[in-house]
């Protein structure tokens, strides 16, 4: 079984009358992009506070490579970079005293904070004072802080909050490329479910403050298969030949969704029947469904697959 | 830990701490000065000195001491940068232990430029007033020495002030409870409780019985230190929402 960056073991927090999580067991594989998904109030950012060590839970165990964030505070912390809620900053220094600050707190060497800066191309704004930044520079500011140690483990909380088209492009690489860049594991929590479609590898999907699924994002998206779309001139015929083996069929515009996952014997069969019958088949493409679909799907179903 | 105090002093950069901390010493110069011009002042050094330090005990110090302590929390409440210092690995005790050193340190430096004041004040406004000079030997180590005692009296205060400060994400809270202290203390200045109450701690320097003095600064003093080291206690294990 490979290394777990993070693992958290029945892990409940109330607020007053609120569970804010519930009985959380969450484990993340390390080398891995885990998004951690779910709508605001899902509990995600309680989650990530907890395995900052911001707040204690009231049951459960939280641990960074097997060290216990509560107990053993340091080593697990030691070597993770973080990007809470929206980027912190003193707006009275500059970039580089911000980074500094970070620095001397870490006990790390004078390049660290160059090299950060460069990392995330804020090295010519630097030495201006951050009150005078925009969003997406104090978004970038934040990133280079928690990059400054190479992190093995980035928590980032909507790391794209305030980013421009461009900004959120080199974020997304950024992301994608830590764990062979840093050799970093990274847990991203969004409520954007595109975006984490494109960076992460493995989903963790929160809803009510419960954990609803959690493994790589193939496994998730092949226990739900799309279908098979099968471009053809005649739907409402296509749809009578193919009623015995797919009564489940879709009809749409110009097209018909077959439900269910079809290997390539079977898109040839269905191709056959429908040119045998006169019918012009001009495509057909396995449609997988969007993460938004599979989470839509996941959160009315209210338990989910484990 | 000496990383830690680093990245606290850097913090402090055209932060409005520093304006502060140079209120005090301008408004004691400026009031020495003109009463030194105007004949209305004692003619003796010592008095001179001991009227100054009086003004800075009853109301300067305790509102310096709140203005410091709040803008020092704010720089950390201000933009949540909690969630990120909270979130390093050093322990928390260690943060919030250097931002009181850094407080209690920041108060002494007042205390040190109040003192330069006193006889910057004294001189310039004998140079200017010959007719009305202080005459009796300039008391530079009296007056440090008095100046010294206000200020280790003051830590309980200062405390208080920090505790108030850190806890709550709010400019106002503290701001309202050190005014408001400042203006009790003037009203229980006579009372026989007044040496336990934190405002009039470093006033009571002044007192005339040596042992009322003595029982305020050692109140003020290791009252103020037991104090300190409960706040950090309390503070590094409560949730950072």
């Amino acid at each position: 079984m490979s290394e777990l960056a993070l693992q958290t073991r029945s892990v409940s927090r109330r607020f007053g009358r609120v569970d804010a999580v519930r009985d959380l067991s969450l484990e993340v594989p390390a080398g891995r992009v885990c998004g951690f998904l779910g709508p605001n109030g899902a509990g995600k950012t309680t989650t990530i506070r907890m395995l900052l060590g911001l707040i204690r839970p009231d049951e459960g165990r939280l641990a960074i490579f097997g060290n216990d964030v509560h107990r053993a505070r340091k080593a697990a912390l030691t070597g993770v970079g973080s990007l809470v809620e929206t980027p912190a900053h003193y707006l009275n220094l500059t970039g580089r005293e911000n980074l500094e600050i970070t620095r001397h707190m870490l006990g790390l060497p004078r390049t660290a904070t160059s090299r950060a800066l460069e990392l995330v191309g804020l090295t010519e704004s630097a030495n201006r004072k951050v009150k005078g930044y925009s969003l997406g520079m104090r978004q970038r500011l934040g990133l280079a802080r928690a990059l400054i140690d190479t992190p093995k483990l980035l928590i980032l909380d909507e790391p794209t909050n305030g980013l421009d088209p461009a900004g959120i492009h080199e974020m997304r690489t950024l992301i994608r490329e830590a764990p062979e860049r840093f050799g970093a594991t990274v847990l991203v929590s969004s409520h954007l479910l595109g975006e984490i479609e494109q960076t992460a590898d493995h989903v963790a999907l929160m809803h009510h403050g419960r954990l609803l699924y959690q493994d790589t994002l193939e496994n998730l998206q092949a226990a739900h298969p799309g279908g098979l779309e099968v471009s053809v001139n005649k739907v409402d015929e296509a749809a009578v030949h193919l009623r015995d083996s797919h009564p489940d069929a879709i009809k749409q515009d110009g097209s018909l969704l077959l439900p269910g996952h079809h290997d390539a014997a079977e898109s040839a069969r269905i191709n056959r029947i429908l040119v045998e019958a006169g019918l012009a088949v001009s495509g057909l493409k396995p449609v997988r469904p969007s993460l938004e679909d599979l989470f839509m799907k996941l959160t009315a179903e209210g338990g989910g697959i484990r | 830990m000496i990383g830690i105090l680093r990245a606290e002093v850097l913090k402090l950069r055209r932060s409005l701490v520093v304006f502060v901390l140079a209120v005090p010493p301008v408004m004691i110069f400026l009031l020495a000065v003109l009463v030194r011009i105007s004949g209305n002042g004692p003619d003796i050094w010592l008095i001179q000195a001991m009227a100054t330090s009086a003004i800075w005990a009853y109301f300067l110090l305790p509102m310096t001491a709140t203005g410091m302590t709040a803008l020092l929390a704010q720089l950390e409440h201000s933009t949540n940068m909690w969630s990120h210092i909270l979130a390093l690995p050093p322990a928390k005790w260690k943060i919030f232990t250097a931002k009181w050193l850094v407080a209690i340190a920041l108060m002494a430096i007042a205390s040190g430029l109040v003192w330069g004041s006193i006889f910057a004040a004294g001189h310039t406004g004998n140079a200017l007033a010959p007719d009305h000079a202080m005459t009796g030997p300039v008391p530079y180590w009296e007056a440090a020495k008095l100046l010294g005692k206000m200020f280790a009296a003051s830590i309980l205060l200062i405390a208080v002030q920090l505790g108030i400060a850190l806890r709550f994400n709010s400019f106002a809270l503290p701001v309202s409870v050190g005014v408001g202290g400042t203006f009790v203390a003037v009203a229980a200045t006579s009372s026989k409780y007044g040496i336990y109450f934190p405002w009039l701690l470093p006033v009571n320097m002044l007192a005339s019985e040596a042992e009322r003095g003595e029982l305020a600064l050692m109140i003020g003093a290791i009252g103020g230190l037991a104090l300190l080291i409960a706040m950090t206690i309390w503070l590094a294990r409560r949730d950072w929402k």
